[in-house]
């Protein structure tokens, strides 16, 4: 039970860490013999988790049956709850895109006709992920966490089990769906604290033993220490001279949903004791906002175009450290707090809270200009993206909203044509500032 | 396709018209009114007498004005892309210029709709550009998180606790309560309850007519009442669980039955019935000349059927916010359903997405022998035209003349 070891151990070696992984297929022998302590060294293995994102899960359900993996969308689901069961959390993505046929049969074929087939199935992200947890990308998974913070991926609960009524033969994995109300009264908060416990009742219920109260505290006091070490990467990038890119923070972050808690703590503990870049990273400093990018294509674009990104508000960035500040000690109680309290996929009520979220970021992250790149369809996005470009702009920021975007950024030109002259002209006022 | 319209159906009209009328001075007139989505609060405010304005209703008021493309471009101009029906009220708040009545007076609240993230903060956005109270409601009509029952329409009335989550139900309800309690202090009223148990009494009542005459509609050949007319009896929904609204509804129910009974039809000759899963389709007029088609149900006609809630231990509130959590679910055995009980001859359905395998829909009503026809979105109203004419020439009329 290789992971289930990860998680009950406070202390691991970096070497038996990267030695796991080499068994779990993760890493090459020569990978392995790399890491000698140069900063690249870990970095590396992050981007490589991040850039094969089942290719770990799948490698230790293939080296250890036994491991249990449990699929989940979101950054705000307490998978904590998840480790400290002995199971394996693995965040999903839609990338890159399932085929067309599989939506087709799977998706499209099943979905109630009329303006609600069009509702519940405008969202891409989520359709390519649905058609990747059917078109047997995930076969790995034992069971999935559905979260309700967006109406369409909670559709994604009744749209999996309709597939799977139609075509019995489908695999599927477990469904547990985590609830949530969006209303700010006392008994939506209320009702968000039950969520919780439900949640870990669901997950008992499915296991057939209790998870213990000693091992969410593990799992916590883990996943603490991870965020305090990812902060500190973070602050790399608030320096005058950005020390890691915005496509390596992704990455670095991103891979952290992709990877048992105890060992991604450890790489990260590594890549904190290697320091920050000592190359020199382009001065113009972006900051990113809108859709979830579960791909690194936009901040590859970006960056090629001569800016470092320097911050973002979407739920693969840093949001993730988020919880840190919690500061309830009592574990379950801290646990409904953090899902009480963090953005649905973005959403907040009221309003104000997301502009004032993203103006706060954007300037702690001392950012020069804005872009927000907005899926076409999001419906999450679309109404608070002019309300949030007021905001930046009032706080004397420049924003390019880039609108209608596919899920999987296509039209490299166009965008980048549009990323190129906002560059430009946010650089010559810079210049003219400066 | 006959012009003629039920007397009832016109009483409807009438009924609706004077009573907008009438909501519209007082509302006008300085009194409380509140904006909500369907479906979600009416009944509250209707009991504490608060005028109240559906969204929807208003949108389909733009929309039959002609003003959805001006009303789109003001959402565009704000930097909302896009096509969104549901914010075309919200566009006509902010460019009330254009607005049917000249524009709203300012509302006292704004309910915030849990029907989908969209609908949430366009509604607070509206609620923020009036300066009004805005009241968010959770889990509206949302997806279910339990399995429903197969024929799970002849649950809805008598077994509601079993096609809801019961932790949302609560929530729902306490919600609720907490909307009373503000449209109490809005309107300077309290609530009754017995007067609200005596209130869904009447609405079961008004929608037992509603089905009464709904089944006598689909056992009838020649249908006795168009699909117009049947779309617009809708109308009485506004005045559910009213005196008026039941005697409305008895009228219509009383005028099928006799025209069923005497036999005549709302198309001057049917050869063929049909089920179509929108509300108006513009060939309809072009098939049924042609071929004597007809269409007879759509999605919607069995719906109002689906209001009614059984009151148990006299808490009828907590009823309410069940039938708010799950009033029906458009899933192909519902489809089947309609088409079987409605005596189609064939099925017509919007796709949005073609796809090469045959839908849900699709294989459920083929099972049965009954021909059905796929349509793709993004069609032009001549391609649909003839799509559906090649249908019905080759699906019916071929096997008409085989059998004959």
């Amino acid at each position: 039970m290789l992971f289930a070891q990860c998680h009950f151990l406070t202390e691991r070696s970096i070497n038996l860490v990267f030695t796991e992984m080499a068994v779990c297929g993760v890493l090459s022998a020569q990978d392995k013999g790399q890491f000698g302590g140069s900063m690249t060294d870990a970095l590396q293995a992050l981007r490589e988790i991040y850039s094969q994102p089942v290719a770990k899960a799948a490698a230790c359900k293939a080296n250890q049956p036994r491991t249990r993996v449990v699929g989940y969308f979101c950054d705000s689901l307490p998978i904590e709850l998840v480790e400290a069961a002995g199971l394996m959390p693995l965040r999903i993505t839609g990338y890159p895109a399932p085929s067309p046929e599989v939506l087709e049969k799977l998706l499209f074929a099943l979905l109630p006709k009329g303006f609600w087939q069009v509702r519940q199935s405008a969202l891409e992200f989520l359709n390519h992920s649905f058609g990747r947890l059917v078109d047997g990308t995930y076969s790995m998974l034992d069971a999935l966490v559905i979260p309700n913070t967006r109406k369409p991926l909670l559709n994604m609960f009744g749209q999996l089990r309709a597939a799977k009524a139609a075509y019995p033969d489908l695999q599927l994995p477990h469904l547990i769906v985590l609830d949530r109300a969006a209303t700010r009264v006392d008994s939506a908060r209320a009702f968000n604290r039950g969520s919780i416990a439900k949640f870990r009742t669901d997950l008992e219920t499915w296991l057939g033993i209790p998870i213990e109260e000693t091992a969410i505290k593990q799992a916590i006091d883990v996943r603490r220490e991870t965020a305090k070490d990812l902060r500190t990467v973070l602050s790399w990038r608030h320096t005058t001279s950005p020390g890691i890119s915005g496509s390596d923070v992704l990455a670095v972050i991103g891979s952290a949903m992709f990877t048992p808690s105890n060992e991604y703590s450890a790489l990260i503990r590594r890549l904190v004791e290697q320091g920050p870049s000592r190359a020199a990273l382009p001065q113009t400093r972006v900051f990113i906002g809108g859709s979830p990018p579960d791909n690194a294509a936009l901040y590859n674009l970006v960056e090629s175009l001569g800016a470092t990104i320097v911050g973002e508000d979407h739920c693969w960035g840093e949001r993730y450290v988020d919880f840190g500040e919690a500061t309830e000690s009592d574990s379950m109680t801290l646990l409904a707090q953090r899902w009480d309290c963090s953005a649905a996929c973005g959403f907040r009520l009221p309003f104000t809270a997301t502009t004032d979220n993203i103006v706060r970021r954007a300037k702690a992250a001392r950012a020069d200009a804005v872009i927000l790149n907005v899926f076409r369809n999001d419906e999450s996005q679309i109404w608070d993206t002019p309300g949030q470009i007021d905001a930046l702009k009032a706080a004397g920021l420049p924003v390019l909203h880039l609108a209608e975007q596919p899920h999987v950024l296509t039209d490299h030109s166009s965008a980048s044509e549009k990323i190129s002259a906002f560059l430009r002209n946010v650089q010559s006022h810079l210049a003219v500032a400066s | 396709m006959s012009t003629d319209r039920l007397a009832s159906v016109e009483a409807v009209r009438r009924y609706q018209r004077d009573w907008l009328q009438r909501t519209r001075e007082q509302v006008e007139g300085g009194a409380p009114f509140v904006i909500c989505n369907g479906d979600e609060a009416e009944e509250l405010c209707q009991h504490l007498n608060i005028p109240v304005l559906v969204i929807n209703y208003w949108n389909s008021l733009i929309a039959i004005q002609q003003k959805s493309a001006h009303y789109r471009d003001v959402l565009h101009q704000r930097g909302y892309p896009g096509n969104h029906f549901f914010a075309m009220g919200y566009a006509s708040t902010l460019d009330p210029s254009a607005a049917p009545w000249g524009g709203l007076p300012k509302p006292s609240l704004i309910v915030g709709s849990g029907r989908w993230e969209s609908e949430m903060r366009v509604t607070e956005l509206w609620a923020n550009e009036y300066g009004c109270e805005f009241y968010p409601l959770d889990f509206n009509m949302s997806a279910t998180l339990i399995d429903i029952p197969t024929r799970w329409w002849e649950r809805t009335r008598d077994h509601w606790r079993e096609l809801v989550e019961q932790r949302r139900l609560a929530e729902r309800a306490a919600q609720e309560r907490g909307l009373l309690h503000r449209l109490e202090h809005i309107s300077g009223r309290r609530f009754d309850s017995d007067a609200f148990n005596r209130s869904m009494d009447l609405l079961n009542e008004q929608m037992d007519e509603w089905q009464a005459a709904q089944s006598t509609i689909a056992a009838t050949r020649p249908c006795p009442v168009s699909l117009r007319d049947q779309m617009s009896i809708y109308q009485a929904m506004w005045h559910r669980g009213s005196q008026d609204g039941l005697d409305l509804l008895r009228a219509y129910r009383k005028e099928v039955e006799a025209r069923a009974l005497a036999g005549v039809g709302a198309a001057k000759s049917e050869r063929f019935r049909l089920f179509y899963n929108a509300q108006t389709a513009p060939w309809a007029d072009e098939i049924e000349a042609k071929y004597g088609a007809v269409i007879v149900a759509c999605s919607y006609t069995g719906i109002p059927a689906l209001y009614a809630r059984k009151v148990y231990d006299g808490d009828a509130l907590t009823a309410l916010a069940a039938r708010h959590l799950f009033l029906f679910s458009l899933n192909p055995e519902w489809v089947l359903h309609n088409v079987q009980w409605h005596q189609c001859d064939a099925a017509i359905v919007h796709e949005a997405h073609p796809t090469a395998c045959a839908s849900a829909e699709q294989k459920l009503i083929d099972a049965v022998g009954i021909p059905y026809l796929a349509l793709a979105g993004g069609l032009s109203e001549r391609d649909e035209a003839a799509r559906v004419a090649t249908f019905i020439e080759a699906r019916l009329c071929s096997a008409q003349r085989g059998a004959a």
